[in-house]
This record gives C-alpha cells, sequence and structure tokens, in this order.
C-alpha cells in the first residue's frame, strides 16, 4: 500500500468520523470491508495478504477509530484458521465474521440509547455539542415516544455536521436553537445538562472527543452542568492518550494583507474528570463510580 | 445594400463585444437593438417583428420544466446511483458517466447536465485519487456532442428547429444516429490516450475499501434532502409528456415552443412550486440575447447584407452539393470553436436559406450540417460552449485548475474526429439520397 494510498484512506476515515460518529463509522467501515470483498478479484493464496493489509490500514488511521481497531483484531484472529480454503469459502467467512460484528455494535448502541432515555426527564434544556447519531437517536425518541418535552441548545460545528443535526430534531420535531460554540455562556443559565460523545477513552482517563467538546466540557463543569458521556465498551482503548494519533494539520491562511500558519487537530482530549455520568450499554455510572468501572472493564477483557 | 453600414457596424460591435466578453452578452446585443432603434434606422414595431417567438417559447418552456426537475432531486439521485454502479472502476466512471451526460444533455440543456454531474465526478475520481481534469473535460465535450442529437438538446439545434420548422423527430432520425458513432469515437478515443489511467481497481482490497466509502460520503453529501415524490412524480410525467407531445408533432400540429411552455405551465399549476423562486432560476439574460440577435440579423438580412455574404462567399465555391455541406459544416465548426455559437447560427439560418434556394440540397442536409458543425464547433476550445465554461468554473471551485491548451489538447482532437465522422455521414446521406 502506497502513501498516497494511506494519505486517502486516512482522509476518508477522518471525514466519516467527523460526520457519522465513531460508532456509526465503525458500522460502515464494516459494511464497506463485507461489500469490498466481494468485488475483490484475486487469487486464494492472496486472500489473507489483501485482508492483512487492510486490516493493518485501518489499524493505522489518523487518529485511532478504537472500536473498528477492536473489532478488526477479534476478526484478524477468528479468521486466521480459515485462509487456507478456497477464495469462494474464505469471502463468506469473512462476510459471516464481519457482519456478527457489525450486528455486535449495532446492539450496543441500541443499549446505550436505552440506558440514554432514562437520563433524560421532562423540561430538561440539554447541550448538545457532538454528532453522534446514538445522543441524537436518544433526543429523539425522549420526546417522540417519551413525550418528554425537551429544549435542545445545539452547539455550531461545522455548517455540514450542524445541518445533518437539525435535520434530525427537525424531523423529530425536537424544540432547539441553534448558536455558535463560543455562545454558549449566554445560555449557562437555562441549561441543566450536557451530552456529549467521544471517539475513544483512553487507559490514562483522558476522552478523545470532536473538535471543542473539551472547551464545552470544562464550561459546562466549572458552571456545575452536569457531563453526560455516552460511550459503548468498544471505545475504552488500551493505550495512552499520547498513541491516539490525533491528527495535526497546518494550513496556510491567507488574507489580502499577509498570511499565517494555522495548525488544527482533528480532536480534543480532555479529562475524564469532567465527565460526571458515563453512560455505557453496562449502565450509568456516575463521577465517582467511573474509575473502577473502567478498571473492572479493563481486567474484564484482558 | 442601402443604409446598410451602420447596422453592420453595430453588429461586429456588438459581436466583438461578445466574444472579449467586453460586456454581458444580453446587454451588448440589446444595446445594438437600442442604437439602431434610436437612430431610426427600424422602428420598434419591425424590430418586434423580427424576433423568433417560437424560439423564446421554447427556450423559456424547457428552462422552466428543467428548473422544476432540478429542485425536484432526481438528477442528482441518478447521478449518485450511477457513482454506486460504477464501484470506483475508473472506466466505468468514464463510460457511465458519459453515457448519463449524453442522454440528459440530448433533453435538458448542456449547462444543467455539467452542472449537476461535474461536482460528483470530481468529488468521486479526486476522492480515489484519480485525475479529475480527463474526467471533467470529457464530460463537457460529452455534453456537446450528446446535446447534439435532439432538437432541445442544444441552442443551436433550438434555433434551427424553431427558424427552419423542423420536426423534433426529423432532429431524432437524421443526428441521432451520427452523434451516437461520434459519441463512440470520443469515449474510444479518450480511452485510448489514457489507458494506463483506466486500470481497474477490483484486485486491491484497500482500494476497493476506500471507494465504497467515499461512495457512502457521496451518498451522504447528495443524497441527505427530502425527496418529495409527488412532486418527483408529477416533474417526471410532465417531463416524459413533453417529449410524447415532442415526437408526435406530426399529429398534434402542434409546435415545439408550444408544447414546451405548454407543459411548463402545467407543471408550475400542478406542481404546486414556489413561482417567483422558480422563475429566478429562468436565463432571463439568455432569452434576451436571443431577441436581440434575432432583431440585430433580422435587419441585416432585409438591409440584404445576408444575402451579399451567402452570394460572394459561401456561393463562391459552386452548386455542388457534397462541397456546399462540407463548407458549411466545417465553417460552423471551426467558427463555433471560437465564437459563441448562437450569434453564428442566427446568423447563417438567412445565409444557409439563400444557399437552398440558388441550389436545393435534399433531406434538410444542410441544415444537419450547419447543426452537426455548430454543435461539434463548441468543443474546438474551452470558450466555444458555455457547458465548457461552467465546467471549467466548476472545477477550480474543487481546486482543479484546467487551462485553455489542457481543455484544446483534448478537445480539439475530439472535434475534429467529430467533425470527419460528421462529413463522412453527411457525404454518406448524399450520396444515397442523390
Amino acid at each position: 500500500m502506497n502513501e498516497k494510498d494511506k494519505a486517502i484512506l486516512n482522509r476518508l476515515m477522518r471525514e466519516h468520523e467527523g460526520i457519522f460518529g465513531a460508532s456509526r463509522v465503525t458500522m460502515v467501515a464494516l459494511r464497506a470491508f463485507i461489500e469490498s470483498l466481494e468485488e475483490l478479484d484475486c487469487p486464494a493464496e492472496q486472500l489473507r495478504n489483501q485482508c492483512m493489509e487492510l486490516t493493518g490500514a485501518i489499524k493505522n488511521t489518523h487518529p485511532k477509530v478504537i472500536p473498528l481497531i477492536h473489532l478488526i483484531e477479534e476478526f484478524e484472529s477468528e479468521m486466521e484458521p480459515y485462509f487456507g480454503g478456497n477464495t469462494q469459502e474464505v469471502k463468506e467467512k469473512a462476510r459471516e465474521i464481519l457482519q456478527a460484528k457489525h450486528d455486535r455494535l449495532q446492539a450496543k448502541s441500541g443499549k446505550i440509547i436505552e440506558r440514554g432515555l432514562t437520563c433524560v426527564d421532562p423540561d430538561d434544556t440539554i447541550v448538545v455539542h457532538t454528532v453522534n447519531m446514538n445522543v441524537i437517536s436518544i433526543l429523539s425518541l425522549a420526546h417522540q415516544v417519551m413525550n418528554k418535552d425537551i429544549k435542545v441548545i445545539l452547539l455550531q460545528q461545522n455548517q455540514a455536521i450542524t445541518s445533518r443535526i437539525i435535520n434530525q430534531l427537525r424531523m423529530s420535531d425536537v424544540r432547539h436553537e441553534t448558536v455558535p460554540e463560543y455562545a454558549l455562556n449566554h445560555f449557562i443559565g437555562r441549561a441543566n445538562k450536557m451530552f456529549c460523545a467521544a471517539l475513544s477513552i483512553t487507559a490514562d482517563s483522558q476522552v478523545v472527543a470532536p473538535v471543542g467538546t473539551a472547551n464545552i466540557t470544562s464550561l459546562c463543569h466549572f458552571h456545575k452542568i452536569p457531563v453526560y458521556l455516552f460511550a459503548n465498551t468498544l471505545k475504552f482503548a488500551h493505550g495512552q492518550a499520547a498513541d491516539q494519533r490525533i491528527h495535526r494539520e497546518t494550513i496556510t491562511q491567507a488574507t489580502d494583507a499577509d498570511s499565517y500558519e494555522l495548525t488544527t487537530y482533528s480532536h480534543d482530549k480532555m479529562d475524564l474528570e469532567l465527565v460526571d455520568f458515563l453512560v455505557t450499554e453496562d449502565g450509568i455510572f456516575p463521577k465517582e463510580e467511573i474509575p473502577g468501572y473502567i478498571d473492572a472493564l479493563h481486567s474484564r477483557k484482558d | 445594400m442601402h443604409g446598410a453600414l451602420l447596422p453592420i457596424i453595430v453588429f461586429v460591435l456588438v459581436y466583438v463585444a461578445i466574444t472579449f466578453e467586453l460586456l454581458n452578452k444580453a446587454v451588448a446585443a440589446m444595446l445594438g437593438v437600442m442604437v439602431l432603434l434610436t437612430l431610426h434606422v427600424i422602428t420598434e414595431h419591425t424590430a418586434i417583428e423580427l424576433i423568433d417567438f417560437e424560439t423564446i417559447m421554447l427556450l423559456l418552456g424547457m428552462m422552466s420544466i428543467v428548473a422544476i426537475l432540478r429542485k425536484s432531486g432526481f438528477f442528482t439521485i441518478i447521478s449518485v446511483k450511477i457513482a454506486e454502479l460504477t464501484k470506483g472502476s475508473p472506466l466505468k466512471i468514464l463510460i457511465l458517466f458519459s453515457v448519463v451526460t449524453a442522454v440528459m444533455s440530448a433533453f435538458l440543456d448542456n449547462v444543467t447536465t455539467v452542472l449537476i454531474i461535474i461536482p460528483i465526478v470530481i468529488e468521486l475520481t479526486a476522492g480515489m485519487g484519480l485525475d479529475p481534469k480527463i474526467y471533467v473535460i470529457s464530460q463537457a465535450v460529452i455534453s456537446n456532442i450528446g446535446g447534439t442529437a435532439t432538437l432541445i438538446g442544444d441552442p443551436p439545434n433550438i434555433i434551427i428547429g424553431s427558424k427552419v420548422g423542423l420536426t423534433f423527430n426529423q432532429f431524432m432520425f437524421n443526428l441521432t444516429p451520427p452523434v451516437i458513432i461520434c459519441f463512440l469515437v470520443a469515449l474510444g478515443f479518450i480511452w485510448l490516450t489514457n489507458r494506463s489511467k483506466f486500470k481497474p481497481i477490483n484486485t486491491d482490497l484497500t482500494k476497493i475499501f476506500s471507494v465504497q466509502l467515499l461512495l457512502e460520503k457521496i451518498r451522504h453529501n447528495y443524497l441527505d434532502i427530502r425527496i418529495d415524490r409527488i412532486f418527483l412524480i408529477k416533474s417526471l410525467a410532465c417531463l416524459f409528456l413533453t417529449i410524447l407531445l415532442f415526437v408526435t408533432q406530426t399529429i398534434t400540429k402542434l409546435s415545439p415552443g408550444v408544447v414546451a411552455l405548454l407543459m411548463a405551465m402545467v407543471l408550475f399549476a400542478i406542481s404546486k412550486v414556489n413561482v417567483e423562486e422558480m422563475l429566478e432560476e429562468i436565463e432571463w439574460s439568455t432569452l434576451l440575447f436571443f431577441a436581440g440577435l434575432f432583431i440585430l440579423v433580422g435587419i441585416l438580412e432585409e438591409k440584404g447584407v445576408i444575402e451579399w455574404i451567402a452570394t460572394h462567399i459561401f456561393m463562391q465555391v459552386g452548386n455542388n452539393p457534397y462541397v456546399m455541406v462540407l463548407m458549411v459544416l466545417w465553417v460552423s465548426g471551426i467558427v463555433s470553436g471560437f465564437l459563441d455559437n448562437i450569434p453564428f447560427t442566427i446568423t447563417m439560418i438567412p445565409i444557409v436559406r439563400l444557399m437552398l434556394e440558388s441550389t436545393p440540397v435534399p433531406h434538410n442536409l444542410l441544415w444537419w450540417a450547419l447543426a452537426l458543425g455548430a454543435c461539434f464547433g463548441g468543443n474546438l476550445t474551452m470558450i466555444g460552449a458555455s457547458a465548457n465554461i461552467v465546467s471549467v468554473g466548476m472545477a477550480k471551485r474543487f481546486k482543479q485548475d484546467i487551462s485553455f491548451f489542457q481543455f484544446m489538447r483534448f478537445s480539439a482532437v475530439i472535434t475534429l474526429l467529430t467533425l470527419l465522422m460528421s462529413s463522412a455521414y453527411l457525404m454518406l446521406y448524399l450520396w444515397i439520397v442523390l
């Protein structure tokens, strides 16, 4: 795999993560893997190398998509005994394993939504920043199915992402007000909860989350607005925050008068200390229980 | 040619202003008309009589139908489906998008077609790390070729059809066969000269995976709109009915202009779109440009200038129909590559009429030569057709700069090939009918 193809894959994964969030991008990638295998035209003896090259590329994206990496690592070990078979058999087995991973993640998301619905109370005014389909589904269902009258303060990110969230909220008839991220201070008196999501939660208790999350969460934490973090158990990484390969890019900004170099990062890092409630498929964990839960989770995995 | 000097000077100045983009085209043409009206060269009543309202009605009708159809999202859905069908194969991207572009251009205007197709083609090819320029240039060129196939596909055909009274079916039966051949030749040329860039990707799992992600992104970017099915069905039904009425023109005796405007009004009425918003989509300046040119050329005709050009330039080649057909084809082809083919066609119509009066050429072959030359000639340079200019402009927005010579290196050979194929077709046709 050459550098150009690596760069293309990295960019695409990053863009998808930005648009859909980590869980959705994982599901999209698993589906893409299945469809790609169907399209692939290569002799049986090359199948293993082709699969390993792709799984290697997926595991090395910038940033790391932790839920996808966990599932791909499982796929690698589960697939290993089958690589000797004929092309069709190998492809069929790979499809079966990948589909099972996809369904498992979908089930985890379903459980998080279920738990998340209990975090919404009537008359809540909830600050939402992250494009995360689980969070949006929780808000939509809380209003549409459970008839909870809520209001969402939607913090604007890039226009395409914000429009996508607005469309979802409109379709569910959820009351919402969209404001720039930097204007949240005007709503501090009115908001009573903040919902966010993450790309990963690292072993050193850092949350890798969409750009802007760290600032917003700090502000909410400072003003004692409870922060709810929604993350399935596949998002917990064994590595440190520094190993998450957050993409750093320096671009030249030109104005009529001058030009300057601007350094940007694909994601934020923030301390898990800022989170008041961690919501996973296992349950809702208040701040004081989070370290114990994470330790138990890691030992369970190990 | 008594009193012709002033109209000639005004006409030349208008042509210069249009060619070198010194003024907006519509403003240049109408300013020329106003100067002649102010100087009492003609009266306002004569000026109005010189406008070919059949052409204006056809253009207005088709522009309205296309504006509503675009709003329905139908063409975007088709483009995304085509992107999915290609599965990232560079050759399939070229072939499938070219087929869609050609078919769409035959029934819609070329600019609308490239506005829909080019962004998706660029997103797909650039996203895969391919060079989008080849694809952009080929879609622009193909849109001009496809537009030649029908009466409503390209402005020169609309003008010829309306002013000469040729039917939709006549255009289809006489121009679609050479257009299909030219389309295949153009595609073959693009493939032959860039074979290394069209290698399949289905032997590389990682590349196929990237394409799948890219297609998901395209689906999300372009199909994340609410589709109103009823509105979509009504729009498509009206387009289908419009084409049906064009095809049955000899039975209904309804001219294309009447059909187009009638169906546009029906669509406005039944689709319940915001009429004001839709009317903003109509290219009023193009309609004004056409009206102005009809008046300017009409004055030249009245003053005997057109007759003089026909007698002293075009008829000098003698009355051999083979030579006449070839001359109209090649002159139209070359001139349309550098000048706007709309004023050129409007100017050429009375000239061709006079040529036919002196030496009748059967089966409207001179008109087909003019249509093929004026439409295919637009491919000669980047400025030869509006679709080329729009395509290059859109590529620039996606940070893909295409220079005048980059475009011409491709398009000039294709123009030469298509004009050669047209010559062969017209010669064979003439040989059979004579």
